[in-house]
């Protein structure tokens, strides 16, 4: 455990004094600002506005910060050989795992917490009142983009890079659309889409039970039962993804 | 012998093609042993066997009485990769460091440990404080070194250690090896800098096409090839295959 932290520790490091990261931040933290500025409506209106644009943008920057560090975390380590530098000590592919994610899931709460604090404080502003509510419902924004950037790394280790952006933003979509992609969609398909569909349904986390704009917009309360049984789905499929990323690893050769 | 390194009929291939071919050699504690070869000729891949990097197709390896890749093997190894990658956004201390928590260095010794190894490789203070991404190819080389070294390790691999530096520091790095021997360390390195290696090795073991074809103490290659370098020694017996091996 202890080779695991060292390595999240030093992922991380590493990752905060990346600029794109940086940039990135501060375009959405701008962003959302600047959400803020927008006074069209009467105050009742603005304030579900300001919460509709601010979680759109907030999932909007998690999904992109998910996606391009957890496809690259693994992947550029193994093709700079930078890997060696830690397997040559003892810490093996499930400290490296374990300690990749910590780091990963330690840079979305890092950046994500700043933006959700900013939007509390501007429905504050524009309301006058705390909408305490919102911050379970902003929250899963971080637990969801922690369920897909495990998903994210295992197909970092399965394909190539540009087959691993593709891949996982097609299970993005499909992950938020499950519904819709079994109800109306495949209902009307042929039997070796429905099948391929079905396979990628089965082996995708189902996103959008994580979605809560709505419940932040509407302002309703995240049912505490909800909230828990989320996080433990959240918390199995995170580590049956980072257990098969381990057992490819193991598999291959440096 | 009280052997530290021992392959017993090592082999290797990569889809029908042998890359070792049956090697067998055994290091004593307190030798250093040069490894030699052509490109290609399988020296990379047997250092990534000795870490357990790669599992021979046949054979057995163990290092410091354990099976390769053994993490009780690795804690007690220190390993400086051919081109040593690191975080370009690291300074040469965190990289220091890394290692040395990497290593269960206890935290109060973390310092202390990464001083000296740095002052072991003449990497100053100031550079140690800079990027990594700043640094030329032989201060990176030095730092490969320095984290190598910082928790006294029974064993050094060395995939070629001479590469990227300058005279002085090659110097220092025969200098570095000698000293560590003579505190009970063994190194196995390899190298195509050959006169280099003649000044320190013990041993040379010389890899040809996958096979062992020399493996002697360098008096008795001496001995055996009278008024023969070791660079020249090799020539004999790779002869002018050398672009054979590459393909």
């Amino acid at each position: 455990m202890n080779a695991a932290l060292t390595i999240a520790r030093f992922t991380l490091k590493k990752a905060l004094r990346e600029r794109l990261y940086v940039v990135f931040f501060i375009v959405t933290a701008v962003l959302i600002g600047a959400g803020g500025s927008v006074s069209f409506f009467e105050t009742g209106v603005q304030v579900k506005f300001l919460k509709d644009v601010s979680m759109f943008i907030l999932a909007a920057f998690g999904f992109l910060l998910a996606l391009f560090a957890a496809s690259d975390l693994l992947p550029h380590e193994l093709e700079t050989r930078g890997i060696q530098f830690i397997v040559s000590k003892p810490a093996g592919w499930r400290e490296v795992v374990a300690g990749k994610y910590l780091a990963l899931v330690a840079l979305l709460a890092g950046n994500l917490a700043p933006l959700i604090a900013e939007m509390f404080a501007l429905v504050w502003l524009y309301s006058g009142r705390p909408h305490l509510d919102m911050l379970a419902g902003a929250g899963l924004v971080v637990v969801e983009m922690a369920v897909y950037g495990a998903l994210v790394m295992l197909l970092s280790v399965l394909a190539s890079r540009l087959v691993t952006l593709f891949g996982a933003l097609l299970v993005y979509v499909v992950a938020h659309l499950s519904d819709w992609v079994t109800g109306t969609f495949l209902a009307s398909s042929p039997g070796w889409l429905r099948a391929c569909a079905g396979a990628l349904l089965a082996l995708s986390p189902d996103l959008s039970h994580f979605d809560s704009r709505f419940v932040v917009v509407h302002q309703y309360a995240v049912p505490a039962d909800f909230l828990g049984l989320l996080l433990v789905y959240g918390a199995v499929y995170s580590v049956a993804a980072l257990l098969a990323c381990c057992l490819v690893l193991e598999s291959k050769e440096l | 012998m009280n052997s530290v390194l021992v392959l017993e009929d090592v082999t290797k291939s990569y889809g029908g093609r042998q890359i070792l071919r049956g090697i067998s050699l055994e290091l004593a504690a307190g030798q250093i042993l040069g490894y030699f070869g052509l490109n290609g000729a399988g020296k990379s891949t047997t250092n990534r066997i000795l870490l357990g990097f790669a599992r021979p197709t046949a054979g057995r390896c163990r290092l410091l009485g354990f099976d390769a890749g053994d993490r009780r093997a690795l804690a007690r190894s220190g390993y400086l990769p051919e081109s040593p990658h690191y975080h370009d956004y690291l300074t040469g201390w965190e990289i220091l460091e890394y290692a040395a928590c990497l290593y269960g260095v206890p935290r109060a010794e973390r310092t202390g440990r990464a001083e000296a190894a740095a002052a072991r490789v003449v990497l100053a203070p100031e550079a140690l404080g800079r990027r990594v991404g700043t640094y030329s190819k032989g201060m990176r080389q030095r730092l490969g070194l320095a984290q190598a070294l910082l928790h006294d390790p029974a064993f050094l691999l060395l995939d070629e250690p001479f590469t990227g530096l300058d005279p002085v520091g090659r110097a220092m790095l025969k200098e570095l090896l000698r000293q560590y021997r003579s505190g009970g360390g063994t190194v196995f390195f390899s190298s195509h800098q050959l006169l280099d290696a003649q000044e320190i090795c013990d041993r040379a073991a010389i890899l040809h096409r996958g096979r062992l074809v020399a493996d002697a103490s360098l008096s008795e290659l001496e001995a055996s090839h009278p008024g023969l370098t070791l660079e020249q020694i090799f020539l004999r017996h790779v002869g002018g295959d050398a672009e054979s091996d590459r393909d």
